[in-house]
């Protein structure tokens, strides 16, 4: 999962970009409006987190824009002006939550995971596409009951997988959504990922659960449970 | 109540003018009165001028009305002119027949010249004007003889004549009485219809109808009006100041605490952070708090915020935010509802308590209103309630104290309520919170009106 973070202030900016990189996110961050709205159009996003002052450009005008051009994904509100007046016009201008600050970095990560949830359609954290099953707040991901370890490189291949099952994802997409800007990106390294991860889950390859689609990426063929 | 500037001004000049027309008329009436009494003293004058050229001494030398007096009322019974001569020693020279058996008043004898003129009162009749005149008349031989002559007319005459004018006069000083007063009432009315509109403007405002007062109003009051437009500008301005300050304290204090708390996060297993995350989470709570509660309060002449389109927008906002609950929300406010006060006060206490029923219900949350007073400027009272577990016994009013939460697994401030009561009470309202059967909270905001 990718997730923007717009926010002036360095300090906030760092640690939320650590723990949601510590939680297995892939962070892009910016440190204003205009940037924000640069990565946002430009990148596939899953969420962004947007601070309301910003710099340059205002976060709820960044917010506007957004929407104005069509980019559907959760934008949660940052913003030190808790009174309903400003949450509401954050809310109206497309935003789906907010977070006054200061606020808990858990607080935080629970609203992400929740808009994520919330915008793949699913009621709950744990996405199940028997016999294989993946917790978005603990990371953990079961087979039959029972744990496997992933790295986090496979684990947020499988939930993107498993947050799209029955689409078909590029290997493009895929590798936008689990690299940052910055990392070397080698679209190889999907493949070896896929095949590790086929592995781990499918020992005995009766499952076959990730499809690949020639020349046009990957299928994850198990229903997910509603 | 006191009266109004209309109604002093019309009471005391219409008492200066009922005054003023009383008094000319009673000085007029005197002086048509005095202007009648000496015409019939001149009339009188004539009469006794008239017998005076009737009588002459007879060849006894005794005096004698030779001739019949040119005026014939003194040949006709109480035709109300009587004539009369008397001699030095009081004796009846001569008496008009309308005198018949009567006689004039007694008098003391008028020596030749001297003219006397009065009021005199007949035996049996009514009042008469008595002019006397004394006469010396050489007799034969030299000599002169006293004689007075009287003549005395009745009040009938003057008395119609006075009637006549009090009649006239008194019709007419009516007449301008009353054309007068018309006058006076349109005059007063021109002269106050400034006045008049300045109160109406004001009203408008009070009623948010208009912002300021109109400045086209006449020089004696457009430094009034432009004091209350200066009065109702420093205020807006107030306001506005006063927002963007605590919107700059707001940034200013909580995004340090932000660094704060970010940073104490990531310290795991650092001696004291347990301490030190416990201040900063009390400083957070005390800067949210004493921000929150700062309301702008019923501002000089606040306009009307309809209520309806705030509830419609923090609804929709709350359920965006809760959309994964899918609350059911049910709203009776009538179309006229508002509040007269800071739209952002009124948000943030439906925000408030509105979140709380959405974050604690169950499946729904249900709004009504309703304005409370019959003034121009009523007050309102909302209820929300919710269909969630209510306010726990034990917790009772002491929601509304800052810092104790209904639900203490739902992570936050706890200050929503109290901070909400708060802002309630500074225009003077209330709130009140309650369980409703079977089961849900109820919150009950009362707001007066301005």
């Amino acid at each position: 999962m990718r997730i923007l973070v717009v926010e002036d202030e360095a300090a906030i900016r760092d640690r939320i970009v650590d723990r949601l990189r510590t939680d297995g996110f892939v962070v892009d961050a910016a440190p204003d409006g205009k940037e924000g709205l640069y990565r946002a159009t430009e990148f596939p996003l899953d969420l962004a987190i947007v601070d309301l002052g910003l710099p340059r450009l205002d976060g709820i005008e960044l917010i506007t824009r957004l929407r104005q051009r069509g980019i559907s994904f959760p934008i949660l509100i940052l913003t030190a002006r808790t009174r309903w007046q400003e949450k509401v016009e954050g809310l109206e201008a497309g935003a789906d939550d907010y977070l006054g600050k200061p606020f808990h970095l858990e607080e935080m990560i629970a609203r992400v995971r929740a808009l994520i949830r919330r915008s793949a359609g699913l009621a709950h954290a744990e996405l199940i596409c028997d016999p294989l099953s993946l917790n978005t707040s603990t990371q953990n991901v079961t087979v039959s009951g029972l744990p496997v370890d992933l790295t986090a490189f496979e684990y947020r291949v499988l939930q993107y997988l498993m947050l799209h099952t029955g689409k078909v994802v590029s290997k493009t997409e895929l590798t936008e959504h689990i690299y940052e800007e910055d990392q070397d990106r080698d679209s190889n390294v999907i493949e070896v990922f896929i095949g590790r991860l086929r592995k781990k889950i499918d020992p005995g390859d009766k499952l076959k659960p990730i499809e690949t689609l020639r020349g046009r990426g990957y299928r994850f063929n198990l229903p997910r449970r509603e | 109540m006191r009266k109004s500037l209309h109604t002093r001004l019309l009471l005391a000049a219409s008492a200066a003018l009922l005054a003023f027309l009383g008094l000319a008329g009673i000085a007029l009436d005197k002086a048509f009165q005095n202007r009648t009494e000496v015409a019939v003293e001149d009339r009188l004058k004539g009469q006794v001028f008239n017998l005076l050229t009737a009588a002459d001494l007879d060849r006894d030398g005794r005096l004698r009305m030779l001739e019949e007096p040119p005026e014939p009322r003194f040949g006709r019974i109480d035709s109300g002119l009587y004539g009369e001569i008397v001699n030095a020693p009081g004796q009846i020279v001569w008496q008009s027949k309308s005198l018949l058996d009567k006689r004039l008043p007694d008098a003391v004898m008028l020596s030749p010249g001297q003219v006397s003129f009065g009021w005199s009162q007949m035996e049996n009749r009514d009042p008469v004007f008595l002019y006397r005149f004394g006469v010396g008349w050489e007799i034969p031989g030299g000599d002169i003889s006293a004689f007075m002559f009287s003549v005395a007319e009745d009040t009938r005459r003057y008395n119609n004549e006075i009637g006549a004018f009090r009649r006239t006069l008194w019709a007419w000083l009516g007449g301008a009485a009353l054309v007068l007063l018309l006058v006076q009432v349109f005059v007063l009315r021109w002269s106050l219809k400034p006045l008049a509109e300045v109160a109406a403007e004001i009203r408008e405002v009070e009623k948010g109808e208009r912002e300021y007062l109109e400045n086209n109003h006449p020089r004696e009051i457009s430094r009034l009006t432009e004091s209350v437009n200066k009065l109702l500008g420093s205020e807006r301005d107030r306001q506005r100041r006063y927002r963007n300050n605590m919107d700059d304290l707001a940034h200013s204090l909580k995004t340090p605490i932000a660094v704060l708390k970010g940073w104490l996060d990531s310290q795991s297993g650092h001696d004291g952070r347990q301490e030190a995350e416990q201040q900063i989470e009390r400083i957070g709570q005390s800067v949210e708090y004493h921000l929150r509660r700062t309301a702008s309060g019923a501002a000089i002449f606040s306009r009307p915020v309809e209520v309806g389109p705030i509830v419609s927008e923090l609804v929709s906002a709350l359920h965006k935010v809760y959309a994964d609950r899918n609350v059911e929300t049910s709203a009776d406010l009538p179309a006229n509802l508002v509040f007269f006060g800071d739209n952002g006060d009124i948000m943030e206490i439906l925000g408030n308590v509105l979140d709380n029923a959405f974050k604690y219900c169950t499946t729904s949350v249900c709004i009504k209103g309703a304005s409370v007073g019959e003034t121009s400027r009523p007050g309102l009272r909302i209820e929300v309630s919710d269909d969630g577990a209510g306010f726990p016994d034990s917790v009772g009013s002491r929601v509304l104290n800052r810092g104790v939460r209904a639900d203490t697994r739902t992570k936050g401030y706890g200050i929503g309520l109290a901070s909400t009561r708060d802002i309630v009470g500074i225009y003077g309202g209330t709130l009140d919170i309650g369980n409703q059967k079977p089961h849900g909270a109820i919150v009950t905001i009362t707001l007066p009106g301005g």
